[in-house]
């Protein structure tokens, strides 16, 4: 494990480059994956940074923050370019659609906006939600929007028509995290009550993954069907994507100097390989985890016991 | 004004004149509180524009409540009951619509809008409210409940089913199942029922719905069809996910059936499959059911079972422990079934002892051993006998230790199997890998048994070349040639054994010697060998051995007082050698021996010589010597003898004598004083003593004797 502190304040925000392993987290400071030194920090929003964005196809960095701007960083000469206008409060998240120029954010006016990135212009208003819009999140297919909320719903949204399609009431507490997985048409969603998982077009349910007592604020999935979830009080598990069986626990190593009720890990995301996880913590670090080595199945022994009906809902 | 008013001085520092107390302002307060509060005078309403007033009055209050806080829906349920009272339906309606609005998701108030639609009789309107109620709250049970109950109400019993089937497609939980089933159950319709639990148990497949289906199929008479189920479930849920439950619950249903051999079948099963942990109450019901029905064998059975069960948590927890092993071979050997008992023992073998020494292997071997005889004895199964010998020779580290038994059961079994040459290569390779005092005797005995003395001789001799210091075997090879009438062999033998350097226990050899000896009636050889014999150790036993020989003798004269002299020859020597050497105590014990010999068989002048030699016994006392060879502080009293042939050595007896003669006289005088006790010649007899001691044996040096003597 590594770990980067350098940040005056939460880390709420991370995002890998895909093309050159820099990391990006909160306040826009732009650090080294691979030795954990500081490259750049980008300095402009005037309130703290909740989501980023790396464009895959653009020299892009896209950032938003409570202050409800969004920016667009052009990172050949680290200065902003455009400004996107309209949210009507704090915005929380924010998702790069991976074939389209197209952005969509969220926050706390409850609406997801999508963005044309080139002309700045508004394209929708996604409205519906009753609540923040804790996540959001993009893919090519059907349904190319999802979005979490604190109204405890999730809504996937047609991205031509600007309309939901479908609302997931399962839930019973807020949903703060969404993740899609990379190699299944599926995605979940994490609540304090479960993590969730949903088959994609139609977000019908597959199955629950229970035990994450706590309050979580952020999944991530590898390619291996791994799949991280990080609670506010620090606990970190490690869940088998398929199964649904959580085959590891953690807690998040304190920082030197942080108070117990910074322990809490805010974002994570896999690195391009899938083999580092990174977490971004109230302990104002960033820490690098991977994978352990010297486990075997001895020393983790696997103890599935699948009960022989699951929850339908 | 503040900063002056901080300053102000108190001028009159007095205490107040009149004094007001806490208690004084509650009482007050009290009394004041206990006056009627101020009531609003009663309107009475007496027309309809009063009505109206009213009425816009209070809708107007309830509106600007809303308008505060239009999230609380406890303003909006006041609302829309006090319409409901008021008989504006309409209007009430519309409260609870407006407040669905807000709220959609909160389940008292479609609860309440849908019970003022019941309580008006507006079935159509309540069955909308909760159609769209479990459109948007599918997974609220309630209100599956309360729709289907009105449903029943209103005897609509096919438009409640309908309800039931729309809720069923939810797949809710198991109560809203037995909910549905319990309707079909109040009609009579067993076969909708029945329907519906089959649908209930694939999407809750628990074991205990099953039991329920089961249940109510006997409750209504089906056995056949309970029978079923039990078995479709038992088939269905795989023994994963099968418990106890079930198979008690299908045992109790045929023994209800009076199905006594499938219950018992059914026990059987069960506890063949389930583990002792989750079978606790299943071999308790077993148990009561086989003392309730069962015959001996059947109670029996359990017994075993249970003791079986109990001996396997004995070995999960300590597995090395052999004594158990050993109970639980012999509890299924008495069970009698081939495949079980050996599959206990192949377990039992297998725990062979971590570390390598005799002393933790010695119980272990006896499991092999018990498990051979078993296969040979009751199994019959004699290649497996083989292989089980064959095995556990392998598994034995022969190198650090072995064990003969085993050796010699396998060699005693393939005789039995007529295999010699196995028997024989078998015993061979066990000499040749770690020879041992107990293989070669058994070894050959065996071959003397069958008769094989050749083959004997030579393994007598390899025994011997091996160990050439054991006596025993010396002493059974000349027997063994003595048997086949080898005289001039077995005493080459003999003669060679005593040739030998380093013997144990040599007196077993030359006594054996001088039996074979005198048995042959070699009198002459006897008494060269004891002259031999003597040569070599003059020991007490010897002397008092061949005196005896002596007087049995037949070549000293036929009648045996006749060979007294050479007997009392003997014993003399014996003596004198022993007075010689000092050895007071063995010398004392031949005299004895010699006494007794003249009182039985000797005359009155033999016994007279003897009992001059006869030593005094007194008492000494001596310093302890510590295993360091430092004398410790402690004492010690000892016997020692004083032989009436040594006196003459003894300058102090006579001192002795005197001081015993004096003390006779001084109780025949009756003089009183005591104080001059004999315990003052320490010095004396230790000075004495001096010279003498030189002359004595090593140990006797280490004593330091102070004398001190109350002779009889």
């Amino acid at each position: 494990m590594r770990v980067i502190s350098g940040h005056l304040g939460w880390v709420r925000s991370i995002a890998v480059d895909p093309s050159n392993d820099g990391l990006q987290p909160e306040l826009e400071t732009i650090w080294d994956l691979a030795t954990g030194t500081l490259k750049l920090s980008l300095t402009g929003h005037i309130s703290s940074v909740r989501g980023l964005a790396v464009s895959s196809r653009h020299p892009y960095l896209f950032s938003c923050g409570e202050d409800k701007m969004i920016k667009c960083w052009d990172l050949e000469y680290n200065k902003v370019i455009r400004q996107y206008h309209g949210h009507l409060s704090g915005i929380y998240c924010m998702s790069l659609h991976p074939t389209l120029d197209v952005l969509v954010t969220g926050g706390r006016d409850a609406t997801g906006r999508v963005w044309d990135i080139r002309t700045k212009n508004q394209i929708f208003a996604l409205t519906g939600h009753q609540g923040t819009i804790a996540d959001v999140k993009t893919q090519e297919a059907d349904p190319q929007i999802i979005t979490a909320s604190s109204d405890s719903t999730i809504k996937l949204w047609d991205l031509a028509a600007g309309k939901a399609t479908c609302t997931l009431t399962n839930h019973k507490k807020s949903v703060r995290a969404l993740a899609i997985n990379p190699n299944e048409y599926t995605f979940a969603s994490a609540s304090t009550d479960n993590i969730k998982q949903w088959k994609c077009p139609r977000g019908d349910f597959i199955q629950n993954l229970a035990g994450h007592n706590s309050i979580v604020n952020t999944l991530a999935i590898n390619q291996d069907n791994v799949m991280f979830s990080g609670g506010d009080n620090g606990s970190m598990y490690f869940w088998d994507y398929k199964t649904g069986y959580n085959f590891q626990t953690a807690e998040a190593a304190a920082q030197p100097g942080s108070l117990d009720s910074e322990n809490g890990v805010f974002c994570s995301t896999f690195d391009q390989t899938g083999l580092r996880l990174i977490t971004g913590e109230g302990d104002k670090t960033i820490k690098i985890w991977k994978e352990d080595e010297r486990a075997t199945p001895e020393t983790h022994p696997v103890n599935f016991k699948p009960e022989i009906v699951r929850p339908k809902y | 004004m503040d900063r002056g008013s901080r300053n102000v001085k108190v001028k009159n520092k007095n205490a107040a004149a009149v004094q007001i107390t806490a208690e004084q302002l509650l009482r007050e307060a009290q009394e004041r509180s206990a006056e009627t509060p101020h009531v609003a005078p009663k309107q009475k309403i007496a027309d309809i524009d009063e009505l109206n007033d009213y009425r816009q009055k209070k809708r107007k209050g309830f509106e600007d409540a809303i308008r505060k806080n239009r999230n609380h829906i406890g303003t909006w349920l006041k609302y829309a009951a006090w319409e409901e009272q008021q008989g504006e339906l309409e209007r009430a309606r519309s409260v609870y619509e407006r407040s669905l609005d807000v709220e959609h998701r909160n389940q008292s108030l479609w609860i309440k809008y849908a019970e003022m639609e019941m309580k008006h009789k507006n079935v159509n309107m309540a069955r909308n409210i909760f159609d769209r109620a479990v459109a948007i709250l599918p997974r609220v049970d309630l209100f599956w409940y309360k729709y289907t109950y009105m449903e029943e109400v209103i005897d609509n019993v096919a438009g409640c089913r309908q309800v039931f089937e729309r809720w069923m497609s939810w797949e809710p939980s198991e109560d809203a199942w037995l909910a549905y089933v319990k309707l079909e159950k109040r009609y009579n319709e067993n076969a909708k029922a029945r329907a519906v639990f089959q649908r209930f148990v694939s999407c809750h497949p628990q074991a205990k719905n099953w039991l329920k289906w089961a249940k109510f199929e006997e409750g209504i008479g089906r056995t056949d069809f309970a029978r079923e189920i039990y078995e479709k479930c038992i088939e269905t849920l795989g023994e994963e996910f099968v418990d106890q439950n079930v198979y008690i619950s299908f045992a109790k249903f045929e023994t209800r059936l009076k199905e006594l051999e499938r219950a018992r079948a059914i026990y059987k099963y069960a506890l063949s499959k389930l583990p002792k942990s989750k079978a606790e109450n299943l071999h308790n019901v077993y148990t009561q059911f086989e003392k309730q029905y069962g015959g001996r064998e059947g109670i029996e059975d359990v017994i075993v079972a249970k003791r079986r069960v109990k001996y396997e948590e004995e070995i999960a927890a300590n597995s090395k422990d052999y004594d158990v092993w050993f109970d639980y071979t012999r509890l299924e050997e008495s069970t009698g079934d081939f495949d079980r008992i050996r599959d206990c023992y192949e377990r039992a073998i297998a725990e062979v002892p971590l570390i390598k020494e005799k002393r933790f292997w010695r119980r272990y071997i006896y499991l092999w051993l018990f498990y051979a005889v078993w296969e040979e004895k009751v199994a019959k199964d004699y290649d497996r006998t083989k292989a089980i010998y064959t095995q556990c020779l392998n598994l034995i580290p022969h190198k650090t230790f072995t064990f003969a038994k085993i050796w010699l059961n396998y060699a005693k079994f393939l005789i039995r199997r007529d295999d010699f040459t196995g028997f024989r290569k078998a015993l061979g390779t066990s000499i040749g890998m770690c020879p041992k005092d107990r293989l070669f005797r058994g070894y050959i005995e065996l071959e003397l048994k069958l008769q094989e003395v050749d083959r004997a001789r030579t393994l007598y001799e390899k025994y011997l070349t091996w160990g050439p210091g054991n006596s025993a075997a010396w002493v059974r090879f000349a027997n063994v040639e003595r048997s086949v009438g080898d005289m001039d062999r077995c005493r080459g033998i003999f003669e060679i054994a005593i040739g030998q350097e380093e013997l144990e226990m040599p007196e077993i050899l030359w006594k054996s010697y001088i039996d074979v000896e005198i048995e042959e009636e070699e009198y002459e050889k006897a008494r060269g060998l004891y002259e031999r014999l003597l040569q070599r150790s003059e020991h007490v036993k010897v002397w008092i051995a061949f005196a005896r020989f002596e007087y049995s003798n037949p070549e000293n004269g036929e009648d045996p007082s006749h060979r007294l002299p050479a007997v009392r020859k003997v014993f003399s020597r014996g003596y004198e050698t022993l007075r010689r050497k000092g050895e007071k105590a063995d010398r004392a014990f031949l005299v004895e021996t010699w006494r007794e010999f003249e009182k039985s068989f000797g005359d009155s002048a033999g016994l007279k010589i003897v009992e001059a030699k006869i030593p005094r016994m007194v008492k000494k006392r001596r310093r302890v010597v510590g295993d360091d060879g430092i004398e410790t502080g402690v004492w010690e009293e000892y016997n020692d003898y004083l032989f009436p042939d040594d006196e003459t050595e003894r300058p102090n007896l006579k001192l002795f004598e005197m001081a015993h003669a004096w003390k006779e006289k001084l109780k025949m005088g009756m003089l009183d004083s005591d104080d001059e006790s004999e315990e003052d010649e320490d010095d004396d007899s230790q000075n004495g003593q001096a010279g003498e001691q030189a002359g004595r044996s090593v140990k006797r040096k280490r004593e330091n004797e102070s004398d001190e003597e109350e002779d009889e």
